[in-house]
């Protein structure tokens, strides 16, 4: 069996091509696995089925016309796939990195490669971005991965703190059949608000999964000197003597996680926490494992 | 004031940044630390960190503290004696260096400077050693540092513009000198000057003894107007068996705006012509004048401008003179030697060729050439006559071996022919040695080009000096390769000889269509006839050789006496041959000849531009002072160990400090770990 160095992904994000950065990170992933479902798959032919107007052309049969004199449309394995909807927070707090990659290229690099993952399985992809409220939206649809990566490549300014609860109730209300939703956010909101705001997305039955993304300093508070601290999001300074609260601030945060993860676990949410230090395949096979194995999102 | 025996562990204060920046690290951050979110931040119980910062403050003064003691006790510090207060003549030594250089002399510039002297002089305080010092090119210590200032008030009294360039180095190094040799606290230099920016050559290697301050005091005109004659060229023609010169000479202006002045051109006295000229405003142009008649002799010549506000470099003086052709003779079939005299003007050569040598040729001639035919099968009556035309003080120059003379000509030179060297077997020699010291062919020795190895001889004929030949004046000016005479001078009675040991026919020799060929036959046809090549003009500064060797023989071995253009006699010292000229005008040689001759002399161009130096640009090139304290005095090694306890509580000090801070910082460290 071939090993292959794990991507870190202070290296691998610095490329601005996501499709890039996704195959590479997939492929190598998937090429580990061996038990990949996806093989062949973008090409298998399902049936045909009789031309009616307003199909496309370029799907008919040409051959089977010149044998039966009839058109026939050609229908792949592809179209009848789930729906796979990305919800990304992009607000201000995601764009803090203590060691060298922010959180939200991070979660970015990490929703690409979920999209890519997706599109192979050729589910149909989309993607919401948001902060205080809904900044992109593209429903899913089969064939719109580069629509997603280029979205993802090409993220809007945000526009302040963040909120979970509206934007996540728009999402709900534009999702129009079940699927996988996949939400990336370091959830700074009150455990309840937050668990709330993510059971709007359960909407029509979806199946959610939260990839609660902090980086590491956000879990360590490893700051040695006496400082003024600036909320990232709100603008507010607050001095603090960090050897001094280091102990108590870890526990309020391990508190919360852990919190979040009962709460949303008692809403058959999967939460996986994830940190921006680990490489992108390892916190893909942890996600996929934590869904039950093989490399199907 | 404390002084240190080993001043240079004084570099150990740099690591006083070591506890700086660790606490510049360890110290409370002045810019906001960004975080996602404080949302936890908040609800952790607010704790106070004044008291760790205000630590911090201790420990690093504590730290700084040590560094600086622990230095400073390496460094030895002690406090020196100064031995004999009483023989201080002041708190400050002041040297008043009084700019004298010919542009001074510009309308009002001159009354201010010295002004200027005489305030830096009064202004002084009664214990100040202050000395004046005049320079130009050169520094005059009119009144070394005195407590009597009444001595260098007297010596500005006798203080004039000059007629030499300015350059400050001079000045700065005697002033250096004086200011060094006191035993004062504080150093002055003040610098009186228009300060031409041409002054500062040398002025980076003047060093000044420490804590020395220059201080410059500009007196340029703030607008200045100068017109000068910086140049003049003379081409000699001929008509109807005369002679003329045609004057040119460069006028350069340094003015706002352009003006029209006249200018005059004077031959010996009477005036050729004078004519209206428009100075460019900032530039430059040249006149030419009508063609003046050359009398016979060296002549004075002048060009003069209508005077200005800078009147000394309005006048240019030059020497003219009948141009002296070498009248030569040539016995040579090849054209080589013929063709390359023809060229060239200074001096220019009245050829007679000759297939073969006649005495009767010899007639009013002043330099023979002898090729390859010219010396075999003289008659002896030949050989004897041109025996007396050397030794009578005329040139032969052989380009051939002087081989089949006859009598008193095989004594031409003090040696005896040999048989030929084939060298075709080797492709030739070359010439390993040439004297370029020599002076017909120092001309050579700076010349890019000149490459004498590149001349291939295929055959030369040996030359064996005789006994004692350097005494009788043989020298060998070139040697080939294989270390045999190339070329040899040699002196007989008046007259002088140079000789080649090859034939330069282009055959046995490609000398003749080397590039150097033309000025080597120059330089040495010149040499051998003892041409004297007078210069249109010097400048001032320039030293003049005025008999001996390099006047030839017509000149040498007579008593000489220079006229300065003061009209006074300057009297040359024993074994002295040249003069430094002084002043701009005509210097007068006169020796025991009937003729007389001039050398002129002219103002540096550099003093006409009048464009002034920034202050502190000169202060910028003088060097730091590097030279050590020398106004300290001397103590024994017992002495200065016995005043030098000072490092013992220094270091007790820094022990101390060390202590407190490891006690200070194990608390603070048990605080920190509980």
């Amino acid at each position: 069996m071939q090993t292959r160095p794990l991507l870190d992904p202070r290296v691998v994000l610095q490329l601005r091509d996501l499709s890039f950065v996704a195959r590479s990170v997939v492929n190598g992933f998937v090429a580990g696995q061996h038990k990949s479902r996806h093989r062949g798959a973008s090409v298998d032919f399902a049936e045909h089925r009789p031309y009616s107007a307003g199909d496309d052309i370029r799907r008919i049969d040409w051959r089977l016309f010149a044998r039966t004199d009839r058109y026939f449309v050609k229908q792949y394995e592809a179209d009848s796939n789930a729906s796979f909807l990305i919800v990304l927070d992009i607000s201000e707090s995601m764009r803090y990195g203590s060691i060298g990659i922010t959180k939200l290229d991070y979660a970015r690099g990490l929703a690409a490669c979920l999209a890519y993952l997706a599109s192979s399985q050729k589910d149909r992809v989309g993607l919401m971005t948001f902060d205080r409220e809904v900044r992109e939206f593209i429903p899913p649809r089969a064939g719109r991965l580069d629509h997603v990566l280029r979205a993802l490549s090409d993220l809007p300014e945000p526009l302040g703190a963040g909120v979970l609860g509206p934007p996540l109730g728009r999402a709900a209300q534009a999702s129009r059949r079940a699927g996988v939703v996949v939400l990336l956010s370091d959830l700074y909101e009150e455990p309840d608000a937050a668990v709330d705001a993510i059971r709007a997305l359960q909407h029509r039955g979806s199946e959610v999964v939260v990839l609660h993304i902090l980086d590491p300093a956000e879990r360590t508070f490893p700051f040695d000197d006496v400082a003024t601290f600036e909320d990232l999001e709100s603008g507010d300074l607050v001095p603090a003597d960090p050897e001094r609260i280091r102990s108590e601030y870890q526990a309020l945060v391990e508190r919360h996680i852990e919190t979040l993860r009962e709460k949303l676990g008692r809403d058959r949410v999967q939460h996986v926490l994830m940190e921006t230090a680990t490489p992108l395949e390892i916190a893909l096979r942890h996600f996929l494992r934590d869904r039950g194995g093989g490399s199907r999102p | 004031m404390p002084s240190l025996l080993s001043p240079l562990f004084l570099a150990g204060l740099l690591a006083v940044a070591i506890p700086i920046l660790v606490h510049l690290r360890m110290r409370e951050r002045k810019t906001a630390q960004p975080f996602p979110s404080l949302m936890f931040v908040r609800r952790v119980p607010h704790k106070s960190f004044r008291r760790r910062t205000l630590q911090n403050l201790a420990l690093l003064a504590a730290r700084t503290l040590a560094v600086v003691l622990l230095s400073i006790a390496f460094a030895r510090p002690f406090f020196p004696v100064r031995a004999g207060e009483a023989a201080l003549l002041g708190p400050v030594g002041r040297v008043v260096a009084l700019d004298v250089s010919a542009s001074m002399g510009y309308e009002g510039v001159f009354p201010r400077a010295l002004a200027l002297a005489e305030q830096a002089v009064r202004q002084s305080s009664a214990g100040d050693a202050v000395g004046v010092l005049l320079f130009s090119d050169q520094a005059q210590g009119v009144g070394p540092p005195s407590t009597d200032h009444g001595k260098a008030l007297a010596a500005l009294l006798e203080a004039a513009p000059g007629a030499r360039p300015t350059r400050f180095a001079p000045a700065l190094r005697l002033a250096s000198d004086w200011l060094g040799a006191l035993r004062v606290d504080r150093r002055e230099i003040v610098l009186i000057t228009d300060g031409q920016a041409r002054a500062l050559p040398g002025v980076s290697d003047v060093s000044l003894p420490p804590g020395t301050t220059i201080v410059v005091r500009p007196v340029a005109a703030p607008a200045t107007d100068n017109a000068a004659v910086s140049d003049v060229s003379v081409e000699h023609v001929g008509e109807d068996g005369r002679e003329f010169a045609v004057v040119t000479a460069r006028l350069i202006h340094q003015g706002p705006a352009a003006r029209t002045t006249s200018a005059t051109l004077e031959v010996a006295g009477r005036v050729i012509e004078e004519k209206a000229v428009t100075l460019p405003a900032n530039g430059s142009t040249s006149v030419t004048f009508s063609r003046a008649p050359l009398p016979a002799g060296s002549s004075k010549g002048r060009v003069v401008l209508k005077t200005d506000g800078l009147a000394i470099d309005d006048t240019f003086h030059f020497v003219l003179g009948a141009s002296g052709d070498i009248m030569t003779l040539i016995v040579d079939p090849t054209p080589y030697v013929a063709r390359a005299l023809e060229i060239g003007d200074q001096p220019s050569f009245d050829i007679l060729r000759r297939p073969t040598l006649a005495s009767a040729d010899l007639k009013g001639r002043t330099l023979v050439v002898l090729g390859d035919s010219g010396s075999p099968g003289l008659s002896a009556s030949t050989s004897t006559a041109l025996a007396r035309f050397v030794s009578e003080g005329g040139g032969l120059l052989a380009t051939a071996p002087l081989i089949g003379l006859r009598g008193d000509a095989a004594r031409l030179l003090p040696g005896a022919w040999g048989e030929n060297i084939s060298r075709l077997g080797d492709q030739g020699a070359s010439l390993g040695f040439v004297d370029l010291d020599h002076k017909a062919l120092f001309a050579f020795k700076q010349a890019r080009g000149s490459d004498f190895s590149r001349a291939r001889f295929l055959q030369y004929r040996l030359f064996k000096a005789k006994a004692g030949a350097d005494s009788d004046g043989l020298k060998v000016l070139a040697r080939f390769d294989d270390g045999r005479e190339a070329l040899v001078e040699s002196t007989y009675g008046k007259g002088r000889v140079v000789a080649f040991t090859s034939p330069l026919d282009g055959l046995m020799s490609d000398l003749p269509v080397q590039p150097l060929f033309l000025p080597l036959i120059h330089e040495l046809a010149r040499h051998a006839s003892a041409h004297e090549n007078t210069p249109l003009y010097h400048r001032v500064g320039a030293a003049v050789e005025v008999s001996g060797e390099g006047l030839g023989a017509a000149r040498r071995d007579r008593a000489v006496v220079v006229i300065s253009p003061a009209g006074r006699p300057l009297s040359l010292a024993e074994g002295v041959t040249g003069i430094e000229l002084q002043a701009p005008g005509f210097y007068e040689i006169q020796d025991n000849s009937s003729t007389r001759r001039f050398i002129a002399a002219n103002l540096d161009a550099g003093e006409s531009d009048l464009t002034a130096l920034d202050p502190d640009e000169l202060a910028a090139a003088v060097r730091p002072a590097v030279r050590s304290n020398e106004n300290t005095i001397a103590v024994t090694e017992a002495e200065a160990g016995a005043r030098q306890n000072w490092w013992r509580l220094a270091l007790l000090a820094v022990v101390l400090l060390m202590g407190a801070e490891t006690v200070f910082g194990n608390a603070r460290g048990q605080k920190a770990t509980s």
